[in-house]
Protein backbone atom coordinates (compact mmCIF):
# COMPACT_ATOMS: atom_id res chain seq x y z
CA UNK A 1 0.00 0.00 0.00
CA UNK A 2 2.67 2.26 0.75
CA UNK A 3 4.41 1.62 -2.41
CA UNK A 4 1.26 2.89 -4.35
CA UNK A 5 0.92 5.87 -2.28
CA UNK A 6 4.64 6.79 -2.96
CA UNK A 7 3.76 5.79 -6.74
CA UNK A 8 0.83 8.34 -6.94
CA UNK A 9 3.01 10.81 -4.93
CA UNK A 10 5.82 10.78 -8.02
CA UNK A 11 3.21 10.85 -10.70
CA UNK A 12 1.24 13.66 -9.39
CA UNK A 13 5.02 15.77 -9.44
CA UNK A 14 5.60 14.84 -13.12
CA UNK A 15 2.00 15.41 -14.27
CA UNK A 16 2.25 19.07 -14.48
CA UNK A 17 5.87 19.77 -16.11
CA UNK A 18 4.91 21.23 -19.21
CA UNK A 19 7.84 21.91 -22.08
CA UNK A 20 7.75 23.85 -24.98
CA UNK A 21 5.36 24.10 -28.13
CA UNK A 22 6.71 23.64 -32.07
CA UNK A 23 6.67 27.23 -32.82
CA UNK A 24 8.43 28.02 -30.07
CA UNK A 25 10.84 25.52 -30.23
CA UNK A 26 11.82 26.01 -33.91
CA UNK A 27 12.75 29.84 -33.42
CA UNK A 28 15.30 27.90 -30.32
CA UNK A 29 16.68 26.11 -33.34
CA UNK A 30 16.81 28.86 -35.80
CA UNK A 31 18.53 31.17 -33.41
CA UNK A 32 21.25 28.48 -32.19
CA UNK A 33 21.93 27.98 -36.09
CA UNK A 34 22.16 31.43 -37.35
CA UNK A 35 23.38 32.64 -34.00
CA UNK A 36 25.40 36.18 -35.33
CA UNK A 37 22.93 36.80 -37.97
CA UNK A 38 20.10 39.29 -37.21
CA UNK A 39 17.50 37.47 -39.37
CA UNK A 40 13.73 37.30 -39.51
CA UNK A 41 11.02 34.51 -40.77
CA UNK A 42 8.90 34.75 -42.65
CA UNK A 43 5.83 32.44 -43.51
CA UNK A 44 5.40 31.00 -47.20
CA UNK A 45 1.93 30.17 -47.99
CA UNK A 46 2.14 26.65 -48.76
CA UNK A 47 -0.98 24.29 -50.10
CA UNK A 48 -1.14 20.89 -48.22
CA UNK A 49 -2.94 18.15 -47.01
CA UNK A 50 -1.31 18.36 -43.87
CA UNK A 51 -2.53 21.20 -41.60
CA UNK A 52 0.70 20.91 -39.97
CA UNK A 53 3.11 21.38 -42.45
CA UNK A 54 4.22 25.13 -42.54
CA UNK A 55 6.83 26.37 -44.69
CA UNK A 56 9.17 29.47 -43.70
CA UNK A 57 12.27 31.18 -45.73
CA UNK A 58 15.04 32.66 -43.46
CA UNK A 59 15.82 36.32 -44.52
CA UNK A 60 18.75 38.04 -43.60
CA UNK A 61 17.66 41.80 -42.01
CA UNK A 62 19.95 43.53 -43.15
CA UNK A 63 20.91 42.51 -47.32
CA UNK A 64 17.45 41.14 -47.65
CA UNK A 65 19.68 37.76 -48.62
CA UNK A 66 17.91 34.64 -47.77
CA UNK A 67 19.41 32.08 -45.57
CA UNK A 68 17.39 28.75 -45.99
CA UNK A 69 13.95 27.49 -45.99
CA UNK A 70 12.72 25.88 -43.26
CA UNK A 71 9.50 23.30 -42.64
CA UNK A 72 7.79 22.30 -39.71
CA UNK A 73 5.30 19.21 -40.40
CA UNK A 74 4.14 15.91 -38.76
CA UNK A 75 4.14 12.23 -39.49
CA UNK A 76 2.64 9.22 -38.00
CA UNK A 77 4.72 6.34 -35.80
CA UNK A 78 2.79 3.87 -34.83
CA UNK A 79 -0.20 5.20 -33.47
CA UNK A 80 0.81 9.08 -32.98
CA UNK A 81 1.44 11.96 -35.17
CA UNK A 82 5.10 13.63 -33.93
CA UNK A 83 6.26 17.33 -34.67
CA UNK A 84 9.83 18.01 -36.77
CA UNK A 85 11.61 20.73 -38.35
CA UNK A 86 13.69 20.51 -41.75
CA UNK A 87 15.79 23.01 -41.69
CA UNK A 88 17.62 24.05 -45.44
CA UNK A 89 20.22 25.97 -46.38
CA UNK A 90 19.98 28.45 -49.45
CA UNK A 91 21.27 26.07 -52.02
CA UNK A 92 18.16 23.72 -51.03
CA UNK A 93 20.64 21.32 -49.17
CA UNK A 94 19.48 20.06 -45.58
CA UNK A 95 21.03 21.99 -42.87
CA UNK A 96 19.54 20.12 -40.19
CA UNK A 97 16.40 17.88 -38.63
CA UNK A 98 15.31 18.07 -35.32
CA UNK A 99 12.35 16.33 -33.94
CA UNK A 100 10.10 18.91 -31.89
CA UNK A 101 7.74 16.91 -30.17
CA UNK A 102 7.20 13.17 -30.26
CA UNK A 103 4.37 12.06 -28.27
CA UNK A 104 3.60 7.90 -27.65
CA UNK A 105 5.56 6.25 -26.62
CA UNK A 106 7.32 3.81 -29.29
CA UNK A 107 10.25 5.32 -31.62
CA UNK A 108 11.03 8.60 -29.49
CA UNK A 109 15.03 7.32 -30.77
CA UNK A 110 14.39 9.06 -33.89
CA UNK A 111 14.66 12.29 -31.83
CA UNK A 112 18.63 11.33 -31.06
CA UNK A 113 20.61 14.21 -32.59
CA UNK A 114 23.72 11.59 -33.72
CA UNK A 115 20.57 9.56 -35.90
CA UNK A 116 19.48 12.51 -37.60
CA UNK A 117 22.28 13.53 -38.51
CA UNK A 118 22.49 10.92 -41.95
CA UNK A 119 19.79 13.93 -43.15
CA UNK A 120 22.49 17.04 -43.43
CA UNK A 121 23.90 17.63 -46.78
CA UNK A 122 21.27 15.80 -48.16
CA UNK A 123 19.13 17.06 -51.41
CA UNK A 124 17.11 16.40 -54.45
CA UNK A 125 20.23 14.24 -55.97
CA UNK A 126 19.69 11.35 -53.12
CA UNK A 127 15.87 11.17 -53.39
CA UNK A 128 15.70 7.89 -55.15
CA UNK A 129 18.43 6.39 -52.77
CA UNK A 130 17.51 7.81 -49.48
CA UNK A 131 15.95 5.11 -47.80
CA UNK A 132 18.96 2.81 -48.28
CA UNK A 133 20.96 5.59 -47.03
CA UNK A 134 19.56 6.17 -43.98
CA UNK A 135 20.40 3.37 -41.52
CA UNK A 136 16.92 2.04 -39.29
CA UNK A 137 16.89 2.03 -35.66
CA UNK A 138 15.41 -0.99 -33.93
CA UNK A 139 12.00 -0.43 -32.26
CA UNK A 140 11.48 2.58 -34.16
CA UNK A 141 10.90 1.12 -37.58
CA UNK A 142 7.56 3.00 -38.18
CA UNK A 143 9.02 6.34 -37.25
CA UNK A 144 12.29 6.04 -39.09
CA UNK A 145 10.03 5.10 -42.19
CA UNK A 146 7.75 8.17 -41.49
CA UNK A 147 10.16 10.45 -41.15
CA UNK A 148 12.14 9.37 -44.20
CA UNK A 149 9.57 9.52 -46.29
CA UNK A 150 8.21 13.02 -44.70
CA UNK A 151 11.70 14.24 -45.91
CA UNK A 152 11.67 12.72 -49.35
CA UNK A 153 8.43 15.21 -49.45
CA UNK A 154 9.75 17.74 -47.98
CA UNK A 155 12.84 17.66 -50.74
CA UNK A 156 10.63 17.62 -53.34
CA UNK A 157 8.14 20.56 -51.99
CA UNK A 158 11.40 22.75 -50.92
CA UNK A 159 12.05 22.90 -54.84
CA UNK A 160 8.62 25.17 -55.61
CA UNK A 161 9.91 27.84 -53.33
CA UNK A 162 11.52 30.38 -54.87
CA UNK B 1 7.76 -33.57 -49.77
CA UNK B 2 11.03 -32.91 -51.19
CA UNK B 3 9.29 -31.96 -54.27
CA UNK B 4 7.03 -29.34 -52.75
CA UNK B 5 10.14 -27.65 -50.55
CA UNK B 6 12.43 -27.69 -53.70
CA UNK B 7 10.16 -26.01 -55.84
CA UNK B 8 9.16 -23.49 -52.82
CA UNK B 9 12.84 -22.38 -52.50
CA UNK B 10 12.83 -22.66 -56.56
CA UNK B 11 9.99 -20.14 -56.50
CA UNK B 12 11.65 -17.95 -53.38
CA UNK B 13 14.52 -17.31 -55.85
CA UNK B 14 13.10 -16.72 -58.83
CA UNK B 15 11.10 -14.07 -56.87
CA UNK B 16 14.42 -12.87 -55.47
CA UNK B 17 15.94 -12.37 -59.05
CA UNK B 18 13.14 -10.55 -59.70
CA UNK B 19 13.69 -8.05 -56.72
CA UNK B 20 15.29 -5.77 -59.26
CA UNK B 21 11.95 -5.08 -61.17
CA UNK B 22 9.92 -3.56 -59.16
CA UNK B 23 10.87 -0.59 -58.19
CA UNK B 24 9.53 3.07 -57.36
CA UNK B 25 8.95 3.81 -53.78
CA UNK B 26 7.68 1.16 -50.79
CA UNK B 27 7.75 3.24 -47.49
CA UNK B 28 4.60 3.47 -46.10
CA UNK B 29 2.21 6.14 -46.76
CA UNK B 30 2.38 8.04 -43.94
CA UNK B 31 0.02 11.01 -45.65
CA UNK B 32 -2.97 8.76 -45.33
CA UNK B 33 -2.15 8.04 -41.87
CA UNK B 34 -1.42 11.55 -41.45
CA UNK B 35 -5.58 12.31 -42.41
CA UNK B 36 -6.52 9.45 -40.39
CA UNK B 37 -4.68 10.86 -37.54
CA UNK B 38 -6.40 14.04 -37.67
CA UNK B 39 -9.75 12.69 -37.38
CA UNK B 40 -8.52 11.34 -34.39
CA UNK B 41 -8.26 7.47 -35.23
CA UNK B 42 -5.13 5.43 -36.01
CA UNK B 43 -5.73 1.78 -37.70
CA UNK B 44 -3.10 -0.77 -37.92
CA UNK B 45 -2.65 -4.37 -38.03
CA UNK B 46 -0.11 -7.05 -38.46
CA UNK B 47 -0.37 -10.88 -39.77
CA UNK B 48 1.62 -14.24 -39.37
CA UNK B 49 0.76 -16.47 -41.84
CA UNK B 50 2.89 -19.88 -41.39
CA UNK B 51 4.19 -23.36 -43.09
CA UNK B 52 5.72 -25.49 -40.86
CA UNK B 53 6.62 -28.91 -42.07
CA UNK B 54 8.72 -31.00 -39.67
CA UNK B 55 10.92 -33.16 -41.80
CA UNK B 56 11.16 -36.72 -42.13
CA UNK B 57 13.15 -38.42 -39.38
CA UNK B 58 13.49 -41.97 -39.25
CA UNK B 59 11.01 -43.24 -41.57
CA UNK B 60 7.79 -41.53 -39.93
CA UNK B 61 5.92 -39.64 -41.97
CA UNK B 62 4.95 -35.96 -40.35
CA UNK B 63 2.44 -33.85 -41.61
CA UNK B 64 2.55 -30.14 -42.18
CA UNK B 65 1.14 -27.14 -40.48
CA UNK B 66 -0.72 -24.32 -42.23
CA UNK B 67 -1.74 -21.92 -39.49
CA UNK B 68 -2.79 -18.00 -39.67
CA UNK B 69 -0.99 -18.17 -36.56
CA UNK B 70 -1.66 -14.35 -35.62
CA UNK B 71 -3.59 -11.57 -36.91
CA UNK B 72 -3.96 -8.43 -34.94
CA UNK B 73 -6.25 -5.29 -35.08
CA UNK B 74 -4.09 -2.32 -33.97
CA UNK B 75 -6.50 0.76 -33.12
CA UNK B 76 -5.39 4.04 -31.71
CA UNK B 77 -7.76 6.71 -31.02
CA UNK B 78 -6.48 10.20 -29.87
CA UNK B 79 -8.72 12.37 -27.17
CA UNK B 80 -6.29 14.88 -26.94
CA UNK B 81 -2.49 16.07 -28.30
CA UNK B 82 -1.20 14.01 -25.15
CA UNK B 83 -3.91 11.55 -23.91
CA UNK B 84 -4.15 8.49 -26.48
CA UNK B 85 -5.68 4.67 -26.00
CA UNK B 86 -4.21 2.23 -27.40
CA UNK B 87 -5.42 -1.25 -28.46
CA UNK B 88 -4.33 -4.40 -30.09
CA UNK B 89 -7.33 -6.76 -30.72
CA UNK B 90 -5.73 -10.44 -31.50
CA UNK B 91 -7.09 -13.46 -33.65
CA UNK B 92 -4.73 -16.76 -32.79
CA UNK B 93 -4.61 -19.37 -34.73
CA UNK B 94 -7.88 -17.90 -36.52
CA UNK B 95 -10.28 -19.26 -34.13
CA UNK B 96 -8.80 -17.47 -30.66
CA UNK B 97 -9.53 -14.29 -29.88
CA UNK B 98 -7.45 -11.98 -26.99
CA UNK B 99 -6.91 -8.86 -26.49
CA UNK B 100 -3.10 -8.22 -26.88
CA UNK B 101 -2.72 -4.61 -25.28
CA UNK B 102 -5.56 -1.68 -24.20
CA UNK B 103 -3.71 1.23 -22.44
CA UNK B 104 -4.64 5.06 -21.90
CA UNK B 105 -0.88 6.65 -22.70
CA UNK B 106 -1.24 10.38 -21.10
CA UNK B 107 1.75 12.43 -22.70
CA UNK B 108 2.83 14.39 -19.36
CA UNK B 109 5.63 16.08 -21.10
CA UNK B 110 8.42 15.48 -23.62
CA UNK B 111 10.17 13.05 -20.76
CA UNK B 112 7.62 11.05 -19.47
CA UNK B 113 4.48 9.22 -20.35
CA UNK B 114 1.72 7.82 -18.10
CA UNK B 115 0.59 4.16 -18.89
CA UNK B 116 -2.51 1.72 -17.64
CA UNK B 117 -4.17 -0.56 -18.82
CA UNK B 118 -3.06 -4.18 -20.06
CA UNK B 119 0.39 -3.46 -21.21
CA UNK B 120 3.27 -5.77 -22.62
CA UNK B 121 6.16 -6.90 -20.01
CA UNK B 122 9.56 -4.80 -21.24
CA UNK B 123 11.43 -7.96 -20.93
CA UNK B 124 13.75 -8.85 -23.81
CA UNK B 125 13.47 -7.89 -27.87
CA UNK B 126 10.46 -9.93 -29.40
CA UNK B 127 8.14 -9.14 -26.71
CA UNK B 128 7.37 -5.92 -27.15
CA UNK B 129 8.65 -5.62 -31.18
CA UNK B 130 6.77 -8.96 -31.83
CA UNK B 131 5.37 -7.25 -35.40
CA UNK B 132 6.97 -10.42 -37.63
CA UNK B 133 8.19 -8.19 -40.33
CA UNK B 134 10.94 -6.68 -37.36
CA UNK B 135 12.21 -10.22 -36.81
CA UNK B 136 14.20 -12.94 -38.97
CA UNK B 137 12.57 -16.66 -38.96
CA UNK B 138 8.76 -17.61 -39.40
CA UNK B 139 8.45 -18.52 -35.24
CA UNK B 140 9.37 -16.01 -32.51
CA UNK B 141 12.80 -17.35 -31.40
CA UNK B 142 11.79 -20.33 -28.58
CA UNK B 143 13.86 -18.60 -25.46
CA UNK B 144 10.88 -15.70 -26.34
CA UNK B 145 8.60 -18.53 -26.12
CA UNK B 146 9.78 -20.62 -22.81
CA UNK B 147 12.08 -18.60 -21.17
CA UNK B 148 10.12 -15.04 -22.11
CA UNK B 149 6.79 -16.05 -22.17
CA UNK B 150 6.44 -13.92 -25.62
CA UNK B 151 3.38 -12.09 -25.84
CA UNK B 152 3.87 -11.21 -22.20
CA UNK B 153 1.32 -9.24 -21.11
CA UNK B 154 -0.59 -8.21 -17.56
CA UNK B 155 -2.98 -5.43 -16.35
CA UNK B 156 -0.95 -2.51 -14.65
CA UNK B 157 0.14 1.27 -14.67
CA UNK B 158 3.24 3.11 -14.67
CA UNK B 159 5.89 5.34 -16.34
CA UNK B 160 7.69 5.64 -19.59
CA UNK B 161 9.18 8.11 -21.62
CA UNK B 162 12.57 8.82 -23.41
CA UNK B 163 15.11 11.24 -22.11
CA UNK B 164 16.25 12.33 -25.85
CA UNK B 165 19.84 14.25 -24.12
CA UNK B 166 21.14 10.94 -22.50
CA UNK B 167 19.90 8.69 -25.61
CA UNK B 168 17.12 6.64 -22.62
CA UNK B 169 14.36 4.94 -23.04
CA UNK B 170 12.77 3.92 -19.91
CA UNK B 171 9.75 1.82 -18.79
CA UNK B 172 9.45 1.42 -15.60
CA UNK B 173 5.72 -0.51 -14.20
CA UNK B 174 3.48 -2.05 -11.88
CA UNK B 175 1.97 -4.98 -12.58
CA UNK B 176 -0.05 -7.82 -11.69
CA UNK B 177 1.70 -11.16 -12.10
CA UNK B 178 1.63 -14.76 -13.54
CA UNK B 179 -0.73 -16.66 -11.71
CA UNK B 180 0.86 -19.99 -9.97
CA UNK B 181 -2.56 -21.80 -9.03
CA UNK B 182 -6.24 -21.11 -9.96
CA UNK B 183 -7.20 -24.68 -9.48
CA UNK B 184 -4.68 -26.18 -10.84
CA UNK B 185 -1.09 -25.56 -11.42
CA UNK B 186 -0.07 -23.24 -13.98
CA UNK B 187 3.33 -23.30 -13.89
CA UNK B 188 5.60 -26.64 -15.48
CA UNK B 189 9.18 -27.83 -15.50
CA UNK B 190 8.90 -27.87 -19.62
CA UNK B 191 7.43 -24.91 -19.91
CA UNK B 192 8.17 -22.80 -17.04
CA UNK B 193 5.97 -19.61 -16.82
CA UNK B 194 4.20 -19.92 -20.07
CA UNK B 195 0.94 -21.16 -18.77
CA UNK B 196 0.76 -18.59 -15.72
CA UNK B 197 -0.16 -15.88 -17.78
CA UNK B 198 -3.44 -14.39 -17.03
CA UNK B 199 -3.68 -11.82 -20.31
CA UNK B 200 -6.19 -9.45 -18.21
CA UNK B 201 -9.02 -11.94 -18.78
CA UNK B 202 -10.76 -11.76 -14.87
CA UNK B 203 -6.79 -12.20 -13.70
CA UNK B 204 -6.65 -12.89 -9.76
CA UNK B 205 -4.27 -10.24 -7.92
CA UNK B 206 -2.69 -10.98 -4.44
CA UNK B 207 0.83 -9.52 -5.20
CA UNK B 208 2.14 -6.52 -6.88
CA UNK B 209 5.09 -7.26 -9.31
CA UNK B 210 7.83 -4.28 -10.74
CA UNK B 211 8.78 -4.50 -14.13
CA UNK B 212 11.65 -1.76 -15.88
CA UNK B 213 13.45 -1.18 -18.98
CA UNK B 214 16.34 0.38 -19.53
CA UNK B 215 17.50 1.16 -23.28
CA UNK B 216 20.47 3.02 -24.33
CA UNK B 217 20.77 4.22 -28.22
CA UNK B 218 23.57 6.28 -27.87
CA UNK B 219 26.20 4.54 -29.97
CA UNK B 220 25.58 4.73 -32.99
CA UNK B 221 23.85 2.02 -35.07
CA UNK B 222 23.37 -0.40 -31.40
CA UNK B 223 20.77 -0.21 -28.93
CA UNK B 224 20.90 -2.19 -26.04
CA UNK B 225 18.62 -2.60 -23.17
CA UNK B 226 18.53 -3.85 -19.52
CA UNK B 227 15.26 -5.29 -18.10
CA UNK B 228 13.87 -6.57 -14.56
CA UNK B 229 10.77 -8.05 -13.29
CA UNK B 230 10.48 -9.18 -9.63
CA UNK B 231 7.28 -10.18 -7.44
CA UNK B 232 5.30 -12.97 -6.55
CA UNK B 233 3.05 -14.97 -8.36
CA UNK B 234 -0.62 -15.04 -7.90
CA UNK B 235 -3.02 -17.42 -6.20
CA UNK B 236 -6.53 -17.89 -5.94
CA UNK B 237 -6.03 -19.32 -1.94
CA UNK B 238 -5.17 -15.94 -1.26
CA UNK B 239 -9.12 -15.33 -1.10
CA UNK B 240 -10.89 -15.06 2.21
CA UNK B 241 -8.21 -16.82 4.39
CA UNK B 242 -7.16 -14.86 7.86
CA UNK B 243 -3.24 -13.76 7.97
CA UNK B 244 -2.09 -16.57 10.59
CA UNK B 245 -3.78 -19.70 9.96
CA UNK B 246 -3.46 -23.24 8.16
CA UNK B 247 -5.11 -21.78 4.86
CA UNK B 248 -3.05 -18.97 4.40
CA UNK B 249 0.18 -21.91 4.73
CA UNK B 250 -1.64 -23.31 1.73
CA UNK B 251 -1.90 -20.55 -0.17
CA UNK B 252 1.44 -19.43 0.49
CA UNK B 253 3.21 -22.84 -1.35
CA UNK B 254 1.18 -22.26 -4.03
CA UNK B 255 3.08 -19.06 -5.08
CA UNK B 256 6.62 -18.47 -6.08
CA UNK B 257 8.75 -15.65 -5.83
CA UNK B 258 10.21 -14.51 -9.32
CA UNK B 259 13.19 -12.48 -10.05
CA UNK B 260 14.08 -12.14 -14.11
CA UNK B 261 16.72 -10.09 -15.77
CA UNK B 262 17.48 -9.69 -19.48
CA UNK B 263 20.30 -7.84 -21.25
CA UNK B 264 19.56 -7.64 -25.16
CA UNK B 265 21.24 -5.72 -28.26
CA UNK B 266 20.40 -4.78 -31.67
CA UNK B 267 22.91 -3.85 -33.98
CA UNK B 268 22.56 -2.26 -37.71
CA UNK B 269 24.86 -1.11 -40.08
CA UNK B 270 23.97 -0.76 -44.17
CA UNK B 271 22.60 -4.37 -44.76
CA UNK B 272 24.38 -6.09 -41.64
CA UNK B 273 22.16 -6.84 -38.81
CA UNK B 274 23.34 -8.71 -35.12
CA UNK B 275 20.98 -9.10 -32.67
CA UNK B 276 22.04 -10.87 -28.87
CA UNK B 277 19.71 -11.76 -25.70
CA UNK B 278 20.26 -13.63 -22.41
CA UNK B 279 17.95 -13.95 -19.67
CA UNK B 280 18.28 -15.76 -16.27
CA UNK B 281 14.87 -15.89 -13.92
CA UNK B 282 15.26 -17.23 -10.27
CA UNK B 283 12.21 -18.61 -8.66
CA UNK B 284 12.14 -19.03 -5.27
CA UNK B 285 9.68 -21.58 -2.91
CA UNK B 286 9.41 -24.02 -6.01
CA UNK B 287 10.16 -27.06 -3.37
CA UNK B 288 6.94 -26.48 -1.35
CA UNK B 289 5.24 -25.40 -4.94
CA UNK B 290 5.97 -28.80 -6.57
CA UNK B 291 5.37 -30.91 -3.23
CA UNK B 292 2.21 -28.82 -3.01
CA UNK B 293 0.66 -29.61 -6.45
CA UNK B 294 3.05 -32.71 -7.92
CA UNK B 295 4.81 -30.51 -10.73
CA UNK B 296 8.58 -30.46 -11.53
CA UNK B 297 9.31 -26.47 -11.66
CA UNK B 298 12.91 -25.77 -11.83
CA UNK B 299 14.43 -23.09 -9.87
CA UNK B 300 16.05 -21.12 -12.34
CA UNK B 301 15.53 -20.70 -15.93
CA UNK B 302 17.96 -19.76 -17.98
CA UNK B 303 18.88 -19.13 -21.93
CA UNK B 304 20.53 -16.98 -24.67
CA UNK B 305 20.20 -16.22 -28.44
CA UNK B 306 22.93 -14.75 -30.66
CA UNK B 307 21.71 -14.11 -34.28
CA UNK B 308 23.58 -12.15 -37.22
CA UNK B 309 22.33 -11.65 -41.38
CA UNK B 310 22.91 -9.45 -44.05
CA UNK B 311 21.29 -8.14 -47.35
CA UNK B 312 22.51 -10.15 -49.81
CA UNK B 313 20.87 -7.44 -51.88
CA UNK B 314 23.52 -5.09 -51.15
CA UNK B 315 26.03 -6.72 -53.23
CA UNK B 316 24.22 -6.05 -56.57
CA UNK B 317 24.14 -2.13 -57.80
CA UNK B 318 20.32 -2.70 -57.78
CA UNK B 319 18.42 0.84 -57.64
CA UNK B 320 15.81 -0.94 -54.97
CA UNK B 321 14.16 -0.18 -51.56
CA UNK B 322 13.74 -4.21 -50.96
CA UNK B 323 15.70 -6.62 -48.65
CA UNK B 324 16.87 -9.84 -48.75
CA UNK B 325 18.25 -10.97 -45.29
CA UNK B 326 20.28 -14.13 -44.92
CA UNK B 327 20.27 -15.04 -41.45
CA UNK B 328 21.10 -17.53 -38.99
CA UNK B 329 20.55 -18.13 -34.92
CA UNK B 330 21.65 -20.08 -32.41
CA UNK B 331 19.89 -20.22 -29.10
CA UNK B 332 20.15 -22.29 -26.04
CA UNK B 333 17.27 -22.66 -23.29
CA UNK B 334 17.04 -24.42 -20.36
CA UNK B 335 13.88 -24.42 -18.23
CA UNK B 336 15.87 -26.91 -15.70
CA UNK B 337 18.90 -24.62 -15.20
CA UNK B 338 18.52 -25.40 -11.86
CA UNK B 339 16.42 -27.50 -9.60
CA UNK B 340 16.06 -27.55 -5.99
CA UNK B 341 18.39 -30.52 -4.52
CA UNK B 342 15.27 -32.96 -4.06
CA UNK B 343 14.99 -33.13 -7.54
CA UNK B 344 16.80 -34.29 -10.99
CA UNK B 345 17.28 -31.95 -13.58
CA UNK B 346 15.31 -33.48 -16.67
CA UNK B 347 18.08 -32.91 -19.41
CA UNK B 348 15.41 -32.45 -22.39
CA UNK B 349 14.25 -29.21 -21.16
CA UNK B 350 17.63 -27.78 -22.30
CA UNK B 351 16.90 -27.10 -25.37
CA UNK B 352 19.43 -26.10 -28.83
CA UNK B 353 18.07 -24.56 -31.67
CA UNK B 354 19.57 -23.85 -34.86
CA UNK B 355 17.61 -21.77 -37.14
CA UNK B 356 18.83 -21.19 -40.50
CA UNK B 357 16.70 -18.61 -43.59
CA UNK B 358 16.03 -15.97 -45.65
CA UNK B 359 13.81 -12.70 -44.92
CA UNK B 360 12.72 -10.47 -48.13
CA UNK B 361 10.83 -7.77 -47.69
CA UNK B 362 9.39 -6.87 -50.25
CA UNK B 363 7.73 -3.75 -49.71
CA UNK B 364 8.39 -1.89 -46.33
CA UNK B 365 6.00 -3.88 -44.13
CA UNK B 366 6.23 -7.20 -46.00
CA UNK B 367 8.27 -9.83 -45.49
CA UNK B 368 8.43 -13.35 -47.37
CA UNK B 369 10.50 -15.49 -44.87
CA UNK B 370 11.46 -19.37 -45.33
CA UNK B 371 13.93 -21.30 -42.64
CA UNK B 372 15.42 -24.28 -41.90
CA UNK B 373 15.61 -25.50 -38.40
CA UNK B 374 16.98 -27.78 -35.96
CA UNK B 375 16.13 -28.66 -32.57
CA UNK B 376 18.18 -30.78 -30.02
CA UNK B 377 17.57 -31.52 -26.46
CA UNK B 378 20.27 -32.14 -23.97
CA UNK B 379 19.10 -35.33 -22.96
CA UNK B 380 20.85 -38.85 -23.74
CA UNK B 381 20.00 -40.90 -26.41
CA UNK B 382 17.21 -37.95 -27.78
CA UNK B 383 17.28 -37.52 -31.39
CA UNK B 384 17.56 -34.70 -33.70
CA UNK B 385 14.89 -32.92 -35.38
CA UNK B 386 14.84 -31.02 -37.68
CA UNK B 387 11.68 -28.40 -39.70
CA UNK B 388 11.55 -26.19 -42.47
CA UNK B 389 8.92 -23.60 -42.01
CA UNK B 390 7.53 -20.86 -45.04
CA UNK B 391 5.78 -17.85 -43.71
CA UNK B 392 4.44 -14.78 -44.84
CA UNK B 393 4.42 -11.71 -42.14
CA UNK B 394 2.47 -8.21 -42.81
CA UNK B 395 3.05 -5.01 -40.51
CA UNK B 396 1.17 -1.74 -41.23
Amino acid sequence: MKKLIYFSFCFILFAFVKTDRVEKKTDKILLKTFKEIDFTKQAVSFSSKNKDEKWYKIVEKSTNKILGFAETTSAIGRFDKFDFLVLYNSDKTINKVRVLIYREDHGGEIGSKRWLKQFEGKSIDHLNTLNKDVDGISGATLSCNAITKEIKNSIIRVQKIE
Amino acid sequence: MKKIIISLIASALTLASYAQIGQGDTTLNSADRIILSNSKITLGGYAQIDYNQALNNNGTNKNGKMDVHRMVFLTGYKFSDNVSFVTELELEHVKEVYVEQAFVNWRLNDYMNFRGGLMLVPMGIVNEYHEPVTYNGIERPNLDKYIIPSTWREMGAGFSGTIAELNLRYQAYIMNGFSSFDGSAKFSGKSALRGGRQKGAESTFSNLNYTSKIEYYGISKLKVGVSGYFGKSQSTLYNNVGDENFESATADSSVVGLSMVSLDARYKNKGFEARAQYVLGNISNTTQYNTMLGTNLGSSIQGYYIEAGYDVLRLFPLKTDKRLVVFGRYENYDTHNKVEKEMTKNESYNRTDVTLGLTFHIASGVALKADFQQFKKEEAGSSISNQVNFGIGVWF
